[in-house]
């Protein structure tokens, strides 16, 4: 099935309901174009995966600088 | 001037509304908002030759840009030294600040500059203490998760490399564009001051950077 949304408005429904940030009605209706729109399902279900990867990244990154913080303050 | 050097809280900034059919959950207020005014006030201030003042805003933005420096060239060598050259510039230009423009957002535009730079000029590869090892070895000390097994622990780590090559994949712009969005919570607008394009920009660029990611790291489902 085509996507009916306009394609600037598919785009800040991806990166929302990726980053967890639409509104409980906004995400349902989102969830609901998505039971019936392929593209949609495929890049909302990605971007959520992406959102998971790099929140996983900056736990890493976040950790590594505190050992180092911590390395200096035993110097 | 070398003032000691204070790590702070990571500010946090609200989400804009996109648009009528998108909102948010985030707060309305937040700490830079509130703090606007201050730090305003604390910048004129060093326009006037204040340099307490100076090192309070040093205290309290230091640790929020060597985080987002560190995220954008991805070595802490060099994001500690951008860090230094942001200030000495916000410090060089005290002369020309004017409190119509927001602190945080001056402070944050020439960073995404010199970082932009930094990364075109390739300083970042050339540095010996790349962030590359520290994250990944610094994880596995910092929080050793003993449920892990051998193997689990290859693979994590494998897909934390994917990740950040993924990052580092996309073009400069892109990459700040994320980095703002997704770690330090800018609203568009803020992003859009920063990088120097409109907002409509940066929601297509941020489109198009996730749009990568999503490609790259499609087979981490």
């Amino acid at each position: 099935m085509r996507c009916l949304l306009e394609p600037d408005q598919t785009e800040e429904l991806v990166v929302g309901y990726g980053a967890g940030t639409l509104d409980p009605s906004a995400t349902a209706a989102f969830e609901r174009h998505m039971s019936c729109c392929d593209v949609c399902r495929e890049a909302g279900t990605m971007q959520q995966v992406v959102w998971g990867a790099l929140d996983q990244w900056r736990d890493v990154v976040m950790s590594a600088i505190m050992d180092r913080a911590r390395a200096v303050e035993l110097r | 001037m070398t003032p000691d050097l204070v790590e702070s809280r990571v500010p946090r900034v609200p989400q804009p509304s996109w648009s009528a059919r998108v909102y948010y959950h985030r707060a309305t207020a937040s700490p830079i908002q509130q703090t606007q005014d201050r730090d305003a006030e604390l910048m004129l201030r060093v326009r006037d030759g204040d340099q307490r003042s100076f090192e309070l805003l040093l205290e309290k933005y230091r640790g929020p840009l060597i985080h987002f420096l560190h995220r954008m060239v991805q070595n802490d060598a060099v994001a500690e030294e951008l860090t230094q050259e942001v200030f000495l510039r916000v410090y060089n230009s005290r002369g020309n600040y004017e409190p119509s423009a927001k602190f945080t957002t001056w402070l944050f535009r020439i960073a995404t500059h010199l970082a932009l730079n930094s990364i075109r000029d390739g300083r970042n590869e050339k540095s010996h203490t790349s962030l590359d090892k520290v994250t990944t070895e610094g994880a596995t000390r910092q929080v050793p998760d003993l449920r892990r097994t051998v193997e689990q622990e290859l693979l994590y780590e494998a897909k934390l490399g994917e990740v950040r090559q993924a990052i580092r994949s996309l073009p400069a712009k892109q990459r700040a564009a994320v980095m703002m969005h997704k770690y330090d919570e800018m609203e568009y607008a803020q992003i859009a001051n920063a990088i120097g394009c409109s907002e409509s920009a940066v929601k297509s660029l941020l489109f198009r950077a996730y749009e990568a990611l999503r490609a790259r790291l499609a087979h981490m489902l």
